[in-house]
């Protein structure tokens, strides 16, 4: 018989310990919010299922997600020890963070209405390329779908990771919001997050010009309950939001809101992860990682570039960075990842 | 007669454990803990997760409490030391003064030095998890 006490410690532990099933925001919730955004798109956006996935393939995949690109910079002591006593270090490690976790993941240390300027500048320039792919080039345009969702991802981070004690500043690349836990991907941690919330949904569907579902009210009612409810013992109600989307995903006509993705391929990285969750959602096509990074990154590099060199904007999108962005392919090992 | 070896040797066997496995646990401790919480305490939703994820953030100061109980164990060998010279029935903590002026110069460098290390130690962490904590979120 093990004694209650050790139990207790046990459950602590293994709570803590063990993977967790979790979700700008928690990581199912790009998904439900962006696939929100898109479901009333007048005319319809082929790829918007494509898009929604997209926006949470960033925090499943290895190469791509900010915690898992961290840990491996872990693996580096040198590099890593240069990175935490110098914040600097060379491109192919700690460059592959830094570019992840500012292009992909808003953490930027820079000012965060900055931030969702670059991303929105980010999705109307992908959504071009989207619009020029060619109608009948299902390669093509899954790509450029992709990356729109890589783009999406960007704008739901640059509100989810403004501070939760500093408002003018985004977490920093490296440990990120280490020190606040989850509590900024929650939006009902407090009312000032919520109402941040709000401004993530309530602008993400003008972001897609030709949406149609511009009223969030609804939502944004249904939401308000759970808020005032909301506390540390619960979670602060996370499930019940995400089950609010969910539940207006099946009002809008979707049987299957949500189809989860198969973390038992993150060892095999993006690409397989991609393609087994088009084949689960039917999709003509699967992306190219690797391709639709290169779209979205092209994008994020020259927005973000092109704000912080105008003169005119006095608080610029990124703190100053003495790591040069990695310019291969996050996908490929390299000699030295 | 008190044997002066046997009080000796404890306290030499504790600054040696403070000289080899401080800095060592100092430097493991708290990446442990950027790597484990990392991947859990980012991402979880679980309230009993987040109050572990909560309390854990100060496990990095964990090195530097063992360095000052390995410390406060030397502290109570020279009590013990200053107890038996004194032929007291049972050892106080203000017999620790006479334990350590019993002591030759290359057992005082030991309680000196093993007290700088942990006290640098203590000092370093505490300065380095505050000045993370502070910039990380602010």
């Amino acid at each position: 018989m093990v004694p209650r006490k050790g139990r207790t410690a046990a459950t602590l532990l293994a709570a803590l310990l063990l993977p967790c099933v979790s979700s700008a925001y928690q990581r199912e919730d790009h998904y439900y919010t962006v696939r929100l955004a898109l479901k009333s798109a007048v005319p319809p956006l082929d790829s918007e299922a494509l898009v929604a996935v997209c926006s949470q393939l960033p925090d499943e995949a290895p190469e791509l997600s900010a915690i898992d690109v961290y840990r491996r910079l872990m693996t580096h002591p040198a590099d890593y020890s240069r990175w935490v006593l110098t914040n600097s270090g060379p491109a192919e490690t700690v460059g592959r963070m830094v570019t992840i976790q500012q292009l992909q993941h808003g953490l930027t240390g820079g000012w965060p209405p900055a931030v969702r300027e670059v991303a929105r500048r980010v999705i109307q320039d992908v959504l071009s390329e989207l619009r020029s792919a060619p109608t009948g080039d299902a390669n093509t345009r899954a790509d450029a779908a992709c990356a729109l969702g890589f783009a999406f991802h960007l704008y739901g981070d640059s509100f989810s990771h403004q501070m939760l004690k500093n408002p003018d500043k985004m977490y920093h690349a490296g440990i990120g919001h280490l020190f606040d836990s989850v509590l900024p991907d929650l939006p009902l941690v407090s009312p000032t997050r919520f109402e941040l919330w709000k401004g993530y949904i309530q602008s993400a569907p003008g972001l897609a010009p030709h949406s149609a579902l511009k009223d969030m009210s609804p939502l944004l009612s249904e939401a308000a309950e759970p808020l005032r409810s909301a506390r540390h013992g619960n979670a602060y109600n996370q499930p019940a939001l995400r089950e609010i989307l969910a539940a207006l995903l099946r009002g809008a006509g979707l049987a299957v809101p949500y189809v989860a993705f198969d973390r038992s391929l993150q060892s095999q990285g993006c690409q397989a992860m991609a393609e087994r969750q088009a084949a689960l959602n039917g999709f003509p096509a699967a992306p190219s990682c690797e391709r639709a990074w290169r779209i979205f990154s092209e994008a994020a590099v020259k927005e973000f570039d092109a704000y912080d060199a105008d003169p005119e904007h006095a608080r610029k999108s990124r703190a100053p960075n003495r790591v040069p962005y990695f310019q291969g392919s996050p996908f490929s090992k390299g000699p030295k990842w | 007669m008190v044997n002066h070896e046997h009080h000796h040797r404890r306290i030499r066997n504790k600054a040696a454990a403070i000289y080899i496995g401080l800095i060592p646990l100092a430097l493991a401790v708290p990446l442990a803990w950027i790597y484990l919480s990392y991947g859990v305490c980012q991402e979880t939703e679980s309230p009993a997760a987040l109050a572990v994820c909560r309390v854990l953030q100060f496990s990095p100061l964990l090195p530097a409490l063992l360095g000052l109980l390995a410390v406060a164990f030397i502290a109570w060998d020279l009590a013990r030391l200053g107890a038996a010279l004194k032929q007291a029935h049972t050892a106080r903590w203000e017999h620790a003064a006479h334990g350590y002026d019993s002591l030759d110069q290359r057992h005082r460098n030991h309680v000196h030095l093993a007290t700088l290390l942990v006290a640098f130690v203590s000092v370093a962490l505490v300065t380095w998890l505050a000045v993370t904590a502070y910039r990380s979120t602010h």
